[in-house]
């Protein structure tokens, strides 16, 4: 525990430093704009492929990831139901650059979010992975940064999206009739 | 527990689904012009190198807007579960404009060009391009039935470099025996060694190819399997999604008595994927050169 408020007071201390560096993290801190990003890579990954078979590729990928973000936002629920976590801000003086959320800190939604979607890109394409994983981590960062959670809060929610991601990944192969189907039920309007 | 859905603002949840249309259409424009899909385009494709610019600019433009007139992003507003759903919307309604401009716009690609000369034929109409009706052609052009007049741009081409062309212009969708009846007596009558045909075209040329040694083919983007004629992506590609549902089912029907096709061997396939859009066939040089050539050996083979 101390050490995790060690290093969320390290990396809150470094808010008010730089102006331009707040009002980066304050555009990534917030709800909107890494999750919209995310989702609009993966509506353009969606239509990306040449052939058929890329296209097969890509909305496997893009269906898996949804699934992902689905099971790893239902199994944060039933954490927050059972475990509350005060917020920093609730416990410490803190620099606060955003809003006071009323929800538990443990296990950081937009970590768990942002990473449940850029493991299961990452995992099935590096190459499309790679930029998920940059805004994943800057949108965990830049919690601490702002003062909303500590960082075993992002680390648990990160650990939380990379294991479901995984187990998705692992387990694709048993999904191969569902993902079969969405695609059969979207072919017929034109758009898989 | 807090309720899932409860849209603590309704001006948020506004301006979010505001952002979410605006950004996702823009997507969409990035994806149409990366990988010219027809169906999703709100610009002509001569447009096609400016519309990723475009469609990047909507996406930051959003943003930009979004977040200058939002304050309240930095005060509680949506949870996961509504900024979801509204994503879902707003891809939704983008997806509704885009398809919707783009059908409006594609029913105005092809337009008829003049010819230099018409004659009736069985239930159709031969268009000629750099001779006189009834004489003696080089080439004849088979259109796709659904897009009649898509291979008339071609033909002035064709025309303006000296070749005599046929163009034969559909005036119904045929079925599978006139769809061989037509062309196979236009070829005949008009002395054509080479059907140069577009899409359903194609394979009505494959199909006279592979019945009459003599006849050589040029298949733009033929339909080489059934599946190539089911609904899918691919279909918007080649035009608005209402479209492709006009010609769903009398398309699959034609295709399936087409098929199997053999490929001959004094035939050309042009890849599909770069044929599929015939603005963007008939605009492109390589295939003017192609069809240029494959007729001046033509015409050497037969010692013209």
């Amino acid at each position: 525990m101390e050490l995790d408020y060690f290093l969320f007071k390290a990396i809150n201390d470094l808010a008010g430093r730089w102006p331009w560096f707040d009002v980066l993290m304050r555009l990534l801190v917030n709800e909107y704009f890494v999750p919209t990003t995310m989702a609009l890579i993966l509506v353009i990954m969606w239509f990306w492929g040449r052939d058929e078979t890329e296209q097969a590729r890509y909305h496997r990928i893009v269906i898996l990831t949804a699934l992902s973000l689905i099971t790893a936002n239902i199994i944060l629920k039933g954490i927050n139901l059972l475990y509350f976590r005060p917020r920093p801000f609730d416990t410490y003086q803190v620099k606060l650059l955003f809003y006071k959320p009323w929800d538990s800190s443990f296990p950081s939604n937009p970590a768990t979010t942002g990473f449940s979607i850029a493991v299961a890109v990452a995992l099935h394409d590096p190459f499309w992975g790679l930029p998920f994983l940059i805004l994943a981590i800057l949108f965990g960062f830049s919690r601490i940064f702002c003062g909303v959670h500590y960082p075993s809060d992002v680390l648990a929610g990160a650990l939380l999206g990379t294991i479901t991601a995984w187990f998705y990944w692992k387990y694709s192969h048993k999904l191969e009739g569902l993902i079969a189907f969405i695609r059969r039920l979207l072919k017929r309007f034109c758009l898989a | 527990m807090p309720p899932i859905l409860n849209f603590v603002s309704p001006a948020l949840a506004l301006k979010y689904l505001g952002l979410c249309f605006l950004s996702i259409t823009g997507a969409l424009q990035i994806v149409a012009g990366k990988r010219g899909i027809e169906g999703l385009s709100l610009f002509p494709s001569s447009l096609r190198l400016y519309q990723v610019t475009i469609g990047l600019a909507l996406i930051a433009g959003s943003f930009a807007f979004f977040f200058i007139i939002t304050p309240e992003v930095f005060t509680p507003g949506l949870a996961g579960s509504e900024l979801m759903i509204l994503f879902g919307c707003g891809g939704i309604l983008a997806l509704a404009f885009s398809t919707t401009v783009a059908e409006l716009r594609g029913n105005q690609r092809f337009r008829p060009i003049l010819p230099d000369a018409e004659e009736s034929l069985m239930e159709g109409k031969v268009a000629f391009f750099g001779t006189k009706a009834g004489e003696k052609v080089d080439l004849c052009l088979i259109p796709d039935p659904w897009e009649p007049f898509s291979l008339d741009f071609l033909a002035r081409r064709l025309a303006s470099s000296g070749h005599r062309v046929a163009v034969l212009h559909w005036q119904a969708i045929p079925d599978e025996i006139s769809a061989i009846a037509f062309p196979a007596l236009a070829l005949g009558k008009y002395g054509a060694k080479m059907a140069f045909g577009h899409r359903v075209g194609g394979n009505i040329a494959l199909h006279l190819a592979s019945q009459n040694s003599q006849i050589k083919a040029v298949a733009i983007a033929p339909f080489l399997s059934l599946e190539d004629a089911r609904p899918g992506l691919r279909w918007l590609r080649e035009g608005g999604i209402f479209t492709a549902f006009r010609r769903l089912r009398k398309r699959e029907g034609l295709v399936k008595a087409l098929l199997p096709v053999e490929i001959p061997t004094n035939s050309v396939i042009i890849n599909p994927e770069t044929g599929v859009n015939p603005w963007g066939m008939v605009l492109t040089e390589e295939i003017v050169k192609i069809c240029e050539s494959e007729a001046k050996g033509l015409s050497m083979v037969n010692g013209c």
